[in-house]
């Protein structure tokens, strides 16, 4: 009773999956770019393809539900579903962000920056990091580099401190900058919540592998 | 515990179809067995109420225990242990009588004729079988005239009628139609209310449905057995797990 048509679904699933982060991942680091090349066609573009990402998460939804409907998936095979449908949420919403970052660069527009991009980009890196190697995980069935990642959240919650504290003291000394300056918190705003939806995709894939939810870190935002 | 199983081997002639298998079985429970063809459930269930005492070559090793006390033992009535111990089989087997009798046969046999106790346990049996309303009109049909999905809730009246404590349900639904499954397995889960019952089944959709307790068995021996929820979701053994997922069997 090997069920090789249904197991060949459920992988299809899984590698949609990892083709709609790697779409999110593009996103998010195109994103970035555009902000420090200030570059808004490229932000055009970003914003325009968000569709593309969302269609991917309704469609991959569409077929776990028909899976469930159908196959009666059951043990890891239900996991990994109800798993894939958390985990597709995210990376749309990690998606959002990208676009969030986009709109934000738009909205600044021929406006200079109020403050080199310093931090801002490590988030960002970071961010990309934590995503990338969680997609790994989820792959790897790594539940030890999925709890890992987890902790890094603390990193860029550290950053998002302190690159909040140096806008407010640019806005205080002149408060020209406040429009400016609350961009970049928008930015920075927006990567934090990248990172805080990474680490759900890696309590997720602890759950896919072990059947059991774990909060394991909560973010201090 | 309803019935406490030490280390039970079954034996075919030369051949072993149950390996020493222990487990506990929780009285007003449902408790699913499960496994591929040929796995030993059906004799392990059979086991349980000495269906396999009628097969020649049968030998048991080991301990059924039944609120206490050995079913196996020299001095049980073994008619009285499948009285409180009753089954229904896979495919509906009603006799070719009317439907009342069908639901009054183990009274019959039992000795009692009296009309009066006759019609309150059949009315009953029927009821909580879940077809009274069904063939009320109609009681002294042919049973064999009733659909095969009423056929079976008949044979589960007439298990009922002589009000056992336990019923061993062998593939209860395997030659019944999707509605008729239905019917069963809701009588199955109103039926825990008031007796330990046990199933055979091979669709494991219907076990996680049915059940609060499920045993996994493979080529004799019993895998696993936990609360259904686990078995279904997150099974320990990786055999089990395999095995529910369809990756082998």
């Amino acid at each position: 009773m090997t069920r090789e048509a249904y197991h060949k679904a459920l992988k299809d699933v899984q590698d949609e999956v990892l083709r709609m982060a790697d779409k999110v991942g593009k996103a998010l680091k195109d994103s970035m770019e555009a902000l420090k090349q200030r570059d808004l066609e490229t932000s055009k573009r970003i914003i325009r393809e968000d569709i593309v990402i969302n269609k991917m998460r309704f469609d991959i939804e569409d077929k776990c539900l028909l899976l469930i409907a159908t196959q009666q998936p059951m043990a890891v095979d239900l996991r990994i579903l109800a798993a894939v449908i958390n985990i597709i949420t995210d990376l749309e919403r990690i998606g959002d962000h990208a676009e969030g970052i986009a709109k934000i660069n738009i909205a600044i527009g021929e406006d200079s920056l109020v403050k080199p991009l310093v931090d801002i980009p490590k988030m960002g890196e970071k961010g990309l990091s934590m995503l990338e190697r969680c997609m790994k995980a989820f792959v790897d069935r790594d539940i030890e580099s999925a709890r890992q990642i987890c902790n890094e959240d603390d990193e860029v919650d550290a950053l998002y401190d302190q690159i909040y504290g140096e806008l407010l003291l640019i806005m205080i000394e002149n408060p020209r900058t406040i429009q400016g300056a609350t961009y970049l918190i928008w930015t920075a705003h927006n990567l934090e919540r990248t990172a805080d939806r990474v680490t759900n995709i890696a309590e997720r894939i602890v759950f896919m592998v072990t059947g059991k939810m774990e909060e394991m870190n909560v973010s201090k935002y | 515990m309803a019935f406490k199983i030490k280390e039970v081997n079954a034996f075919y002639g030369g051949k072993q179809a149950v390996k020493n298998v222990s487990l506990a079985i929780q009285a007003r429970s449902v408790t699913a067995i499960i496994g591929p063809s040929g796995c030993g459930k059906s004799t392990f269930i059979r086991c349980l109420n000495r269906m396999n005492d009628l097969v020649p070559m049968f030998r048991l090793e080991g301990e059924i225990l039944y609120n206490g006390t050995n079913i196996y033992s020299r001095d049980l009535d073994i008619t009285e242990v499948r009285r409180r111990i009753g089954m229904v089989f896979q495919k509906p087997n009603p006799f070719p009588k009317s439907i009342y009798e069908n639901a009054a046969y183990g009274l019959r046999i039992q000795g009692i004729s009296k009309k009066g106790t006759l019609d309150k346990v059949v009315e009953e049996s029927l009821k909580k079988a879940a077809l009274w309303e069904e063939v009320r009109d109609r009681l002294n049909t042919s049973a064999l005239a009733l659909s095969g999905g009423q056929q079976q809730r008949l044979c589960i009246a007439r298990a009922i009628a002589t009000q056992p404590e336990v019923i061993l349900f062998d593939e209860p639904c395997s030659a019944l139609d999707p509605i008729a499954t239905a019917k069963v397995e809701d009588l199955i889960t109103a039926l825990k209310k008031e007796y330990t019952v046990i199933i055979v089944t091979h669709n494991m959709q219907q076990a996680a449905r049915v059940s609060d307790v499920t045993g996994f068995f493979m080529m004799g021996e019993l895998i696993e057995f936990d609360i259904t929820k686990k078995i279904f979701t997150a099974p320990s053994n990786k055999l089990t797990e395999d095995y529910i997922t369809g990756r082998f069997g």
